[in-house]
């Protein structure tokens, strides 16, 4: 109990005594490192510091301890219970921490509808705090200087203002050497400065700012507190320096503007990019000067202009530069003729004017690019922003293209020069593309190499095609020649053979009558005979030969064929042929068919056959032909006396022998003939 | 016993010598005049009016039936055996159309030879049985006209339609159509058979 009144005493002494009570945030930085989920569970505050921005009409205040400067709600004018601190005073300030709009920031409370209350606030004797950071613009945007109070310097681009009563509210747009700009407000101002266009200015301003989509520090804009923290700086007094000299500049190692060297310069604008900046053209050298300045300019115009001496990626260039007009003058005259001078280091952003073939055009969003090579066969490239209308560009024409010399980064290889076109005029056709084309060429020879491919196979198909006509007529010429000499051959045995024969037959019989008539010895009548029977035979072979070479059966359609045809034309006979029979020698074919021919005869004409069967069987190199009668057959041992009256089947054995065959004779009188020859087909 | 007086018609010295030979030792047959060929023969003919002339059909200027022919028409009795190695069913059937009074084979024996002069000589006409067979199997063929005659001929000689229609000056299809009827004539199954059949019966003679 004597505890607990204690403590409430100590607590009661500690509010009354100005003492902080041990669960009170009581600096900056403690409120600051809360997360904005801990900010809002109304942490009681109790600040020490001093007002740097009040704005009572948008209830916005910010008050700065040693450990830095926060947001707190000090209510808006005229309403109950708000604070309206004068800039500069020292107070102390109690509240409750709330989620600000980045960072937490301190009010009153929240009400019932969401809206802050302001805070309590009671005056004390000035105290000291610490002088504003002075911050280069390019790091404005990082989280910590949310809501702190800085000193920056930057270009005054833009300067707007509403007139109110009793003061003026200024909105200024500032550049720095990063290329960025951001928004600058005076709350109350005396008037709208527009002096202050144009020039490079120091500030102490609170960092506004808030969450943007992304969660992060965005919306970023410098609140200056009041009229005189803005101070102009001064114009670089001396006169400008040369490009040359810019190049030989080292940037230093602090990254403060206040430590950078701003430089001056001078000279003839050799190309404009609108909104980005230009290139200057003095002496020999060419430098881009990066600009957000909104100032007409034209290639040609003379200008003076300061900047900040940066380092980019192709070299040093000015940044945020300052840019008077001086005068309007001639386009400058381009420098360097030969790609080997536009591609020197110190050519860099000075003007060229190159000659060189069209090897390839292409389009991006941005761009027109042409792809060049000079006579020696060296690529580099020309760009242009700008869509051309009237000038037809094709690949292979050759162009003077005038325009400002880039090289390609240090870290591209390999290098490729680019020159910026200014217009459509950087561009003259001094021959336009021939119609030959690589690409017309490279078609051309498809086409001719088609074509001859056509050719070729339209000639290896005709070959083809007389080779075989020609073949087709050789054959028809071969066996229209052969049917010919077969026919006239034929005819001519005919003729002349057949005919003497006929004679020699005649002479013959006569002979043979007479000497059956009279008496005579029995040898001549036997040898007349003989004569007479051996002349038969000679005849019967000149017709078969004479019938054979005018029909050609055997030759178009083989053994089986002939023998089919000698046996349609006798009906007593029948043959057969089972099978299929291998391409037997011209000569084994003749003879067996000669063979055939002559059993054929003999059964009809000596047997006196009434059923002759011939047959025709083939086997593993062996062909057998038999002629099988039912005629009267004959006694071998007559045969085989050789008395000259059986020399048929002599001749038929002579016919076998030839073929190195074997002829087997079986007979019986009054039973049968039969004849089996046994040719081997292979020799 | 009067002589039979022969007049031999053949362009073979040969068969003129063998049957000269031959027949002259037969006492009643006398050779009265040689000739070879068809203007010798007819001359010959006229001049000496044998009673039986031996004819070739094959002569060295001629067709013995062109001989027959004038001999006929002079002689409506003239007796001609036409004496041939041919012996095919045409040659026989235009013979006997001819008027020849007999038709021998040059291979017939010297008796059938002798037989049928003699038969000849009496006025009678001679064929053997063989050669009477052949001439009603003719009788019974349909003719082939003389256009399919042409065309059997340049069958036989290998042409195919196309060239047997250059040749004759004659559609192709026509040609076709005549190939067509004749295979039906000669009731062959295809060219080569028709041609065959062709040679066989003596309408085309090579």
């Amino acid at each position: 109990m004597i505890r607990s009144v204690g403590l409430w005493l100590i607590s009661l002494w500690c509010a009354t005594a100005g003492l902080a009570a041990p669960d009170e945030l009581t600096t900056v930085a403690e409120v600051r490192q809360l997360t904005q989920e801990q900010a809002r569970t109304h942490l009681p505050v109790r600040l020490r510091g001093v007002i740097t921005f009040i704005n009572a009409d948008a209830g916005h205040a910010f008050v700065q301890d040693a450990t830095g400067s926060i947001f707190f709600s000090p209510g808006f004018a005229g309403t109950p219970g708000a604070v309206s601190p004068a800039l500069g005073e020292t107070v102390e300030i109690f509240g409750q921490t709330v989620a600000g709009e980045f960072s937490p920031s301190v009010a009153g409370g929240t009400a019932a509808d969401g809206t802050r209350l302001p805070v309590q606030l009671q005056h004390l004797p000035e105290i000291r705090t610490p002088a504003p950071e002075p911050v280069d613009l390019r790091e404005i945007r990082q989280t910590r200087w949310h809501d702190q109070l800085v000193q920056v310097r930057g270009t005054v681009r833009e300067v707007t203002g509403e007139a109110g009563k009793p003061y003026t509210f200024v909105r200024l747009i500032l550049s720095d050497r990063s290329g960025n700009t951001i928004e600058a407000f005076i709350y109350q101002s005396p008037r709208v400065p527009t002096e202050w266009l144009q020039q490079e200015v120091s500030l102490i301003a609170v960092v506004a700012g808030g969450t943007n989509e992304r969660g992060t520090f965005g919306n970023v804009r410098l609140l200056i507190p009041k009229f005189s923290d803005l101070t102009l700086l001064p114009r670089l007094a001396d006169e400008p320096r040369s490009i040359a000299s810019l190049f030989l500049y080292q940037p230093p190692l602090s990254s403060y503007a206040d430590a950078a060297p701003r430089w001056s310069l001078q000279g003839v604008v050799s190309l404009v990019r609108p909104g980005e900046g230009f290139f200057l053209l003095e002496d020999q050298n060419g430098v881009w000067v990066q600009t957000p300045q909104k100032i007409s300019l034209s290639v040609g115009t003379s200008v003076r202009t300061e900047g900040y001496a940066m380092q980019g990626p192709r070299g040093t260039f000015l940044a945020d530069g300052i840019v008077a007009p001086l005068s309007v003058g001639p386009a400058p005259t381009p420098l360097w003729h030969t790609l080997a001078e536009a591609e020197r280091p110190s050519a860099e952003a000075s003007l060229a004017e190159l000659t060189g073939t069209i090897s390839a055009l292409a389009m991006t969003p941005q761009e027109q690019i042409v792809y060049l090579r000079d006579d020696s066969g060296q690529a580099f490239e020309a760009r242009s922003r700008e869509r051309w209308q009237t000038t037809p560009l094709s690949v292979g024409a050759l162009v003077r293209v005038t325009g400002v010399c880039q090289t390609s980064p240090p870290h591209k290889q390999p290098s490729l020069l680019t020159l910026l076109l200014r217009s459509e005029t950087d561009v003259q056709v001094l021959r336009p593309a021939p119609w030959l084309t690589t690409e017309r060429l490279r078609w051309l020879l498809l086409g001719l190499g088609v074509l001859v491919g056509l050719g070729l196979l339209w000639l290896l198909l005709l070959k083809r095609q007389v080779s075989r006509q020609t073949r087709q007529l050789m054959e028809g010429v071969i066996e229209r020649t052969l049917l010919e000499e077969r026919q006239r051959l034929g005819r001519d045995l005919h003729d002349s053979l057949e005919q003497q024969l006929a004679g020699l037959h005649l002479h013959l019989q006569a002979l043979q009558d007479w000497t059956a008539a009279s008496p005579s010895p029995p040898h001549i009548q036997q040898s007349v005979v003989t004569a007479g029977r051996m002349l038969d035979h000679c005849r019967a072979e000149a017709r078969r030969s004479v019938y054979d070479l005018r029909s050609g059966t055997l030759e178009r359609e083989g053994l089986v064929g002939a023998l089919r045809e000698l046996v349609a034309g006798t009906p007593s006979a029948t043959f057969t042929a089972p099978g299929s029979f291998p391409a037997l020698p011209k000569i084994t074919e003749f003879h067996l068919l000669r063979c055939a021919q002559e059993a054929l005869g003999n059964a009809l004409k000596h047997a006196e056959a009434k059923n002759i069967l011939i047959s025709l069987t083939c086997s593993t190199n062996v062909i057998t032909l038999t002629i099988k009668d039912d005629g009267k057959g004959f006694d071998p041992a007559v045969v085989a006396r050789n008395d000259g009256q059986h020399f048929g089947l002599r001749h038929l054995q002579e016919r076998v022998n030839r073929l190195q065959g074997k002829l087997q004779i079986t007979t019986q009188v009054n039973v049968g003939t039969s004849l089996t020859f046994t040719i081997p087909t292979v020799p | 016993m009067k002589s039979i007086r022969l007049l031999l018609v053949d362009d073979h010295f040969f068969v003129r010598s063998g049957l000269t030979t031959s027949l002259s030792s037969e006492p009643d047959l006398i050779i009265v005049g040689e000739a070879d060929s068809v203007a010798s023969a007819i001359t010959a003919w006229e001049q000496l009016r044998p009673d039986v002339t031996l004819l070739d059909l094959r002569l060295a200027d001629g067709s013995g039936m062109e001989a027959l022919r004038a001999i006929r028409a002079q002689d409506p009795n003239a007796a001609v055996l036409i004496f041939s190695v041919e012996e095919t069913e045409e040659d026989i059937y235009r013979s006997h159309e001819a008027g020849a009074a007999g038709f021998l084979s040059k291979s017939a024996p010297r008796r059938e030879l002798l037989h049928a002069i003699r038969v000849i000589a009496s006025g009678q006409r001679y064929f053997s049985p063989t050669a009477t067979a052949l001439i009603q199997q003719r009788q019974t063929h349909t003719g082939l006209s003389a256009r399919e005659l042409e065309v059997l001929h340049l069958i036989v000689a290998g042409l195919t339609n196309k060239l047997i229609a250059d040749r004759l000056g004659i559609a192709e299809n026509t040609v076709k159509v005549h190939v067509a009827r004749l295979l039906e004539k000669l009731n062959a199954p295809d060219r080569t058979s028709a041609a065959k059949q062709a040679l066989q019966r003596g309408l085309v003679r090579l």
